[in-house]
């Protein structure tokens, strides 16, 4: 068997890779020189993850807000059973299984919520940016920045037995905004909580997207500009043509709205997992080992990688360095915003 | 007649109206649906005359 360093360093590792006419060693060596943020590392970034470390991608930050559950696992490529018993960041956990597959590649995990303070800064010196969310207030935010930076970013969502896919190229071909110009309201549209997703579906788009992915950063242009629609369960694919809207508020008219409103939500219910995260108003870097003291007090506390789990007498709640937090079997807002307030303090 | 599909159903409304309206008249919300005619999609002020054959398709959230 080949040691860790020699398997990293192995000339063949990426031959089958190389000898594909379409990356050849001039796509290899532009897949090794780039950086490329995955937005969201549930059941699209992870796979999305998986497979562009594996391709080689020269360096991946991931950014995510949420820890391993065990509903998470049909889907989930990432994370086992004792990622979900250790309720581990789910960047944590991925990092670890990422690095572990390819050492070769740079992995910087960030356990942060994608908000319009920080995402500028999670789009800096990348060339490339994924969507692995599960919600539309992070992607029009994502639109707003990389359109107002010029960084393409491939959109991809799933839900039931189907899934979209469309590559956003700023200025070139249609943004998210042309394909849906205003965010569908609260409770308009299907959740994993009513919907189910089947796992499948995740593995369709999310080699979709990381193709794109591979596509772009090889420097070669798409065929055709559109959206993907794909249904696995009834094997249906469709193509559509999308063109840009002249009157797009954010790609024609360079309005960032959701960037510039620096508005993030308080609370947010959580899809599928009957819990809510609370997000303090500004950004901050919580003294972990401190608040473990004051929270011994009042409770049991256990630390889990980057995180601390609390559990009192009136729930459980998970912690994260900055400043979030996801209070367990709840959907009810007010109860969990007073629970935060009482133990974590605003 | 226009003939709209939406997850494999088929309906038939009258034309000369809206992809708006038509979208409405399936109780759906023309903010979460997006019209296709001939693999193209179109918007929801676009007029739709007395025959034409629209698909439907929900946006995805979820990932």
């Amino acid at each position: 068997m080949l040691g860790k360093d020699r398997a990293a360093n192995a000339p063949d590792r990426y031959l089958r890779q190389r000898i594909l006419p379409e990356i050849g060693d001039s796509g290899q060596e532009k897949l090794r020189k780039s950086t490329i943020l995955i937005a969201g590392c549930g059941a699209i970034g992870g796979l999305q993850a998986e497979l562009l470390t594996r391709a080689g991608v020269g360096k991946i930050r991931i950014a995510d807000r949420d820890f391993v559950d065990i509903s998470n696992l049909h889907r989930q490529v990432l994370f086992n059973e004792q990622d979900a018993a250790d309720r581990l960041a789910k960047v944590e956990a991925a990092a670890r299984k990422l690095r572990s597959i390819n050492s070769d590649v740079e992995i910087e995990p960030h356990a942060v919520d994608i908000t319009p303070r920080n995402i500028e800064s999670l789009i800096d010196g990348v060339d490339f940016v994924l969507d692995g969310t599960d919600n539309f207030e992070t992607r029009y935010l994502i639109n707003d920045a990389c359109i107002k930076h010029g960084k393409t970013w491939v959109y991809g969502g799933v839900i039931a037995t189907t899934g979209m896919v469309m590559l956003v190229e700023p200025r070139i071909g249609p943004c998210l905004r042309c394909l849906v110009p205003d965010p569908p309201s609260p409770g308009s549209i299907p959740t994993c909580d009513t919907s189910g997703v089947l796992n499948t579906a995740v593995g369709v788009v999310s080699s979709f997207q990381a193709t794109a992915a591979i596509r772009a950063l090889c420097g070669t242009v798409p065929d055709r500009r559109g959206l993907i629609h794909v249904d696995p369960w009834t094997l249906s694919f469709d193509f559509f043509k999308i063109e840009r809207d002249s009157n797009c508020p954010c790609c024609i008219q360079d309005k960032f709205e959701f960037l510039e409103s620096k508005r993030t939500s308080w609370t947010a219910a959580l899809c599928g997992r009957n819990s809510v995260q609370v997000s303090p108003p500004t950004d901050l870097l919580i003294d972990m080992s401190a608040l473990r003291a004051r929270l011994d007090k009042a409770g049991r506390v256990e630390k889990t990688g980057l995180l601390l789990r609390f559990i009192s007498e009136e729930g459980e709640m998970v912690i994260f360095p900055d400043g979030r937090a996801i209070i367990m079997e709840t959907t009810d807002e007010a109860k969990a915003r007073g629970l935060y307030a009482r133990y974590i303090g605003t | 007649m226009i003939k709209v599909s939406f997850k494999g159903a088929e309906h038939t409304l009258e034309g000369n109206t809206t992809v708006r309206k038509i979208i409405a008249a399936l109780g759906l919300n023309p903010e979460s649906v997006l019209a296709m005619r001939d693999g193209k999609l179109i918007v929801n002020e676009t007029f739709i005359g007395k025959e034409a054959e629209i698909r439907l398709i929900s946006v995805v959230s979820g990932g």
